[in-house]
């Protein structure tokens, strides 16, 4: 379940494939435990803190879209609106992570920042762009790149198979 | 621009070793089945790969069958024969290493690039029949490509679009469930901008000396010395490389992987990331060597971890 949880796709291109394949799952669920109300709520990713009031209105339009999962749009109404504001720096950088161009993302959530640095909204997407390497691991849990206690036993058994190649032996028994 | 996608062969069990020759094999196979002899020579491990990964999500089992050929005359080796994967990665490689070669004709006018496409040619129209958007959606990207490279274009984000909405294209098989095909596309654009930006990384010695486009040279300056452009650039290109990678990691999860799950999680996961540790660290040293060659002498002290990931590869190649 852990795996399809939206929270880890929200703002990128496959937000909505990961909500979609965590309905199955939980449709699934129901089926096995007999519950066959498949309406029961099972997710949803109100992300409340895209929705808060501000003054310009375009700009919360582009919000609007942009919670609609319709970027395009999005991206085409906010590149037409010439007074650029930190908040219009932040909604760019989200469109541009979504599409995928993550250099200019951050950037322009970087710039954000800087004009609002009171703003906790665009430090933690700001945050969420950098850490977003934490995210990188294999499913079946194994650690990534780790030195550990099997790298001794490996390295003996490279030392050991190297020695055997050269016609000497490092450790008789393998 | 090809072979950074590769298993990391120290970590790989030995069957997911020979499985992927099979995938490997397999191409090679239907390259030579499907086409011509020639166009065999074309083989690369991204194709590998990308029937590999289609494969894994197909209905249909692959079969494996034991066979010999030219490279491996007397003993024989496990091979995936008939398979919509290895068809269609096969028709893909020839169509990317084709359009390369129209490239470097049209560049450097080198006569042996444009003798070899001729040879294929036959070939790629085939395929050109078989799959008409796609052939046209990839002239189209590699297009905008070389617009990138005649207009000097200073972002990362913009040079590297046209490949990785390249491979976004080529990525997915087309005849899988609609599902699949858009996570397949997704990883396809985000290991597309990841080879874009490895190769740009690694050539900055080389295209500063043969003044050739580089987009984080453009970026960071051609003034500067090569090993200031890549520490000025370090972190950018840290950043990126790295998104890329957790983004393709995500979109695997994403995959009902049916087979092969563990060779796979091997190149997603420990491949691509040591390759991209090793263009980091060293920069332009090692150009897309396959198998970690020319690189022997580089055990450092302090650097254990890298003198047995050399002795692994040895062992196992």
């Amino acid at each position: 379940m852990k795996k399809y949880h939206p929270d880890k796709f929200a703002g990128t291109d496959l937000e909505d494939v990961a909500k979609e394949k965590l309905q199955e799952v939980n449709e699934a669920y129901s089926m096995l435990m007999g519950n066959n109300s498949s309406q029961r709520r099972s997710y949803s990713n109100e992300n409340t803190s895209y929705q808060y009031n501000t003054r310009q209105s375009d700009l919360q339009q582009v919000r609007q879209m942009i919670l609609a999962g319709n970027y395009y749009e999005a991206e085409r109404m906010l590149m037409n609106i010439s007074v650029r504001t930190a908040e219009w720096y932040f909604l760019n950088g989200i469109i541009l992570w979504q599409k995928g161009w993550y250099s200019e993302a951050r950037s322009n959530v970087q710039t954000a920042v800087n004009m609002d640095p009171t703003n906790a909204e665009y430090r933690s997407t700001l945050d969420r762009f950098n850490n977003s390497f934490n995210m990188y691991q294999a499913p079946s849990g194994g650690k990534v790149h780790t030195d550990d206690f099997c790298d001794l036993c490996t390295a003996l058994y490279c030392a050991d198979c190297l020695c055997e190649c050269l016609g000497g032996d490092l450790i008789r028994c393998c | 621009m090809f072979g950074y996608v590769q298993p990391l062969k120290p970590e790989l069990k030995i069957k997911e070793y020979a499985c992927y020759r099979s995938y490997y094999c397999g191409v090679c196979k239907a390259l030579g089945k499907k086409y011509n002899a020639i166009s065999r020579m074309t083989v690369t491990y991204d194709a590998a790969f990308l029937a590999l990964i289609n494969s894994s999500v197909m209905e249909k089992e692959p079969i494996m069958h034991l066979e010999k050929c030219i490279v491996n005359p007397f003993k024989p080796k496990p091979v995936i024969r008939d398979h919509d994967g290895t068809d269609y990665a096969a028709a893909i490689n020839v169509l990317l290493m084709y359009f390369k070669l129209m490239d470097s004709w049209k560049d450097d006018k080198s006569l042996l690039s444009l003798s070899s496409s001729i040879l294929i040619n036959p070939v790629v129209k085939k395929i050109r029949n078989a799959y008409p958007d796609m052939y046209s959606s990839i002239e189209e990207h590699l297009h905008s490509l070389s617009k990138v490279e005649k207009e000097g274009i200073s972002s990362m984000d913009k040079a590297s679009e046209p490949f990785a909405k390249l491979m976004s294209v080529v990525f997915p098989y087309p005849k899988l469930d609609n599902m699949n095909r858009r996570i397949l596309a997704w990883m396809g654009y985000n290991l597309g901008k990841w080879i874009y930006i490895m190769d740009a990384y690694s050539d900055i010695d080389d295209d500063l000396k043969s003044n050739s486009y580089n987009a984080i040279i453009a970026k960071y300056g051609r003034s500067l010395s090569a090993e200031e452009i890549r520490s000025k650039s370090y972190d950018e290109v840290k950043f990126v490389l790295e998104v890329c990678l957790s983004e393709i990691g995500k979109s695997y999860e994403l995959l009902d992987i049916k087979r092969n799950s563990g060779l796979l999680e091997n190149i997603v996961f420990l491949g691509l990331f040591n390759r991209t540790q090793k263009v980091l660290n060293d920069g332009g040293e090692i150009n897309g060597s396959i198998q970690g060659a020319g690189s022997k002498s580089k055990c450092h002290r302090g650097r254990n971890q890298e003198c047995l990931q050399e002795a692994g590869e040895e062992i196992s190649s």
